[in-house]
C-alpha cells in the first residue's frame, strides 16, 4: 500500500471499516459529481446514500449508520444548516462526521454554522483532489472507521 | 472589493466585473472541466452563427438578496449545456442524458457562479440564493444589450452573462 497519509492507519493494522456516506445536495448532478470524485479516492467506502434536502437527510439517518455527511447549504424544504441545527447536540449522531460544500464560502455563512460541529468546509467549485484530501483527513482523523 | 461596495444598495456591474470573470473561469474550469475566456461582440457574434445546439439556447437565473439585491443570469447554446453536464457529471458518449439532467446542471453552473462571485465580492456579508430556474430561450442573447453584461467564450461555444442589480 502506497503511503497515502489517509491510509497510514489501516497499514499501521488498525481494523478498517468502509465508510458510509451521506451527500445531500438539491441538484442531483452535483451529488453524482461528488459520488463518482468520492469512488475516485483510495479511502474505503462502504454505501453512499443520497438525499436531495435536509429533511430527507434525517430520514436517512434515523434508518441508516452514517460516518460521514457532505451537505450542501442552500437547499428547499430543509436547509443545510437548519439539518445540521437538527442533529446537532444529539447524541445518537456525536460521532457523525459533518462536512459542508457550499458555493457560499461567506465568512458570515461560516459563522453561522462554526457551533454546529461541522469538521470541513469545502467551497464549490472543487476540484477532485479536494474531495480526495476530505476524505483522506477524515479517516486519519478516525482511525476505527478506516 | 471593500465592505463599502458591499454594503451600497444598488452596486454597478463595474464595480463587479472583476469578482465575476474570476467567478466564470474558476466554475467553468474547476466543475466543468473546460476553458473560458472572455471575448468582444465582433467575436461572440461569429460564435452565436456557429452555435452548437441547432438553434436551441437556455437560459438559468439565480436570485440573490442580502447586502444587496439582483439576478445573474447565463445563456448557452444546448449544445453546450450538454458538453458542460457531460463533463461535469463524468458521463461517456454513450450515457444517455436527460433533458432533467441537462437542466439541473444547468442550473448549478449559475449557481456556482452566483455563488462564488458574491464569496469573493463581498467576503464579509451574508447572501441567500433562491433556486436556479432554466428555461429554454427562444432566441440567442442580444449582443451589447446593456452594461451589466458579459461576454465569453466556453470551450469555444458563446455565453453570455447578465448581471442585474434590483433595489432591496
Amino acid at each position: 500500500m502506497n503511503a497515502t497519509p489517509g491510509l497510514e492507519s489501516a497499514a499501521a493494522g488498525v481494523p478498517m471499516r468502509p465508510l458510509n456516506v451521506l451527500i445531500v445536495d438539491d441538484s442531483a448532478m452535483m451529488r453524482m459529481m461528488i459520488k463518482r470524485v468520492t469512488g475516485l479516492c483510495e479511502v474505503p467506502i462502504g454505501r453512499i446514500f443520497e438525499a436531495a434536502n435536509g429533511a430527507e437527510a434525517i430520514t436517512i439517518l434515523e434508518a441508516e449508520a452514517i460516518d460521514a455527511l457532505f451537505t450542501d447549504i442552500n437547499m428547499p424544504v430543509m436547509t443545510g444548516t437548519e439539518l445540521l441545527r437538527t442533529i446537532s447536540g444529539n447524541p445518537r449522531w456525536r460521532d457523525l462526521v459533518r462536512v459542508i460544500i457550499s458555493t457560499d464560502g461567506s465568512e458570515a455563512r461560516r459563522n453561522e454554522v462554526k457551533d454546529l460541529d461541522v469538521r470541513l468546509y469545502v467551497e464549490k467549485p472543487f476540484r477532485p483532489e479536494v474531495m480526495r484530501d476530505v476524505l483522506y483527513n477524515l479517516s486519519a482523523a478516525s482511525p476505527d472507521v478506516c | 472589493m471593500s465592505s463599502t461596495t458591499c454594503l451600497r444598495h444598488l452596486p454597478t456591474f463595474a464595480e463587479h466585473r472583476d469578482a465575476l470573470r474570476d467567478a466564470l473561469v474558476d466554475v467553468t474550469q474547476e466543475s466543468f472541466f473546460s476553458f473560458a475566456e472572455i471575448c468582444d461582440p465582433a467575436r461572440f457574434a461569429d460564435a452565436v452563427a456557429n452555435a452548437d445546439g441547432r438553434g436551441r439556447w437556455l437560459s438559468s437565473r439565480v436570485s440573490f438578496t442580502g447586502a444587496f439585491a439582483g439576478v445573474l443570469q447565463i445563456t448557452l447554446p444546448h449544445g453546450l449545456a450538454v458538453e458542460l453536464l457531460a463533463a461535469f457529471a463524468g458521463l461517456t458518449p454513450d450515457d444517455p442524458v436527460s433533458d432533467a439532467q441537462v437542466l439541473d446542471s444547468t442550473g448549478e453552473l449559475a449557481n456556482m457562479v452566483c455563488g462564488r462571485w458574491l464569496t469573493k465580492a463581498c467576503v464579509h456579508r451574508r447572501f441567500d440564493l433562491r433556486q436556479p430556474e432554466v428555461v429554454p430561450a427562444a432566441a440567442p442573447p442580444a449582443i451589447g444589450a446593456g452594461a451589466g453584461e458579459e461576454l465569453l467564450l466556453v470551450n469555444d461555444q458563446p455565453v453570455a452573462v447578465r448581471l442585474d442589480f434590483l433595489p432591496s
